[in-house]
């Protein structure tokens, strides 16, 4: 038990194991990983105060990425840039290596006809997911008519013309924050 | 931009630096969360390049759900696509390391004068761009597949059931799979009656 207590002791390994803990839990991503993270980082290790946890998770969902990257936060506040390293790969190693499982399965998977089959009845839920998302980030977003006038010759603009989106991405967010 | 390289694509092996660029630019702009990095993907891998066909990305993110939300998870699937673990640990890689360096900067910044820096008016505005790339790519990838009632009501059940029962997506997933299974079962049982 010393020993174990001892081989923990650098903090780059405990974190390392914590973090990889967490990304056993969690998986792939969600917000489930909040109260998982809370739990572990502030109540049981004290590493962060509450403080930090709810700014960190600001920070976080700020980015691109899943809100996992909270891990990178509290990495650093821990280690900095080596812990902001070392807590991304971990809490994402798990699900990781589930996933590339899961896609070598697929490629077994779909040359047996019944298994296509049942994944083609799942495409025109998967549109209906794409949809729900949409109408679930519109209700926030999509506030006024100049909104809407955005939404409408963005979609025009993607669909038609093959805009690439990170050019109106880019547009919109100059003028969100001009205005 | 306009991606023209599309049908010599399908002949030669995407090269790991073509993933890492995709994933690179999508890990940047992917705000809005996992179906809007899903919607991305599809747009920059799917459409333009033509990486995989529709159907089997469709399949890949489906199937991916087991696991639950996607962002990384539908990157590593198209990178073992294209090419098998390292293809993946690319993709993945490639797709992460724009959020983490923003979050490294900012917890230096936070470290240092202790404040959130406010983006927020910014990100409020590509809002209604994330709506519409997401409904673009719903678009793109109904056009043609939900035509009959059948998969049209399939859709309906799913924007309801996600937006007023609030269910989990794998649930929703679970549900349709095991309605294709009893469909397929059923359907089978009908032929062997009739073949008799």
């Amino acid at each position: 038990m010393k020993a174990l207590r001892w081989l923990f002791a650098p903090s780059l390994l405990a974190l390392a194991w914590v973090f990889f803990k967490i990304g056993l839990v969690f998986f792939g991503g969600g917000f489930v990983v909040i109260p998982v993270m809370h739990r572990e980082l502030v109540t049981n290790l004290h590493w962060l105060t509450d403080r930090q946890f709810v700014d960190g998770t600001a920070i976080s969902q700020l980015t691109p990425g899943p809100i996992a990257v909270l891990a990178t936060f509290a990495g650093y506040q821990v280690a900095g840039i080596p812990g902001a390293l070392v807590g991304t790969a971990a809490i994402f190693l798990p699900g990781s290596v589930l996933m590339i499982f899961l896609s070598r399965s697929y490629e077994i998977l779909k040359k047996h006809n019944a298994a296509r089959e049942i994944l083609n009845t799942l495409i025109p839920v998967i549109v209906g997911l794409l949809v729900a998302a949409a109408l679930q980030i519109g209700r926030t977003t999509v506030t006024n008519w100049v909104d809407i006038l955005v939404l409408v010759v963005a979609f025009i603009a993607i669909i038609k013309f093959k805009v690439s989106p990170a050019l109106l991405i880019i547009v919109a967010a100059l003028l969100g924050w001009a205005r | 931009m306009e991606g023209n390289e599309t049908t010599a694509s399908q002949e030669r092996a995407v090269s790991l630096w073509e993933i890492a660029k995709a994933f690179l630019t999508i890990g940047t702009i992917g705000f809005g969360g996992g179906m809007a990095i899903i919607a991305l993907i599809q747009d920059y891998c799917v459409v333009k390049r033509q990486w995989l066909e529709l159907d089997e990305f469709s399949h890949g993110i489906a199937f991916g759900q087991i696991l639950g939300p996607f962002a990384v998870n539908a990157s590593i699937f198209v990178g073992y696509r294209l090419r098998g673990l390292k293809g993946a640990a690319v993709a993945a890689i490639a797709f992460l390391i724009p959020s983490v360096t923003l979050v490294i900067v900012m917890s230096a910044l936070y470290a240092r004068f202790h404040r959130v820096p406010s983006l927020q008016a910014a990100l409020k505005g590509i809002g209604p761009v994330v709506v519409a790339l997401i409904l673009a790519a719903a678009y793109q990838m109904g056009r043609g597949r939900v035509r009959s009632l059948e998969p049209v009501l399939l859709m309906i059940a799913a924007i309801g059931l996600m937006l007023f029962l609030k269910l989990q997506i794998v649930i929703v997933l679970l549900m349709a799979a095991a309605y294709g299974f009893a469909k397929i079962r059923l359907g089978k049982a009908g032929n062997s009656n009739e073949g008799a």
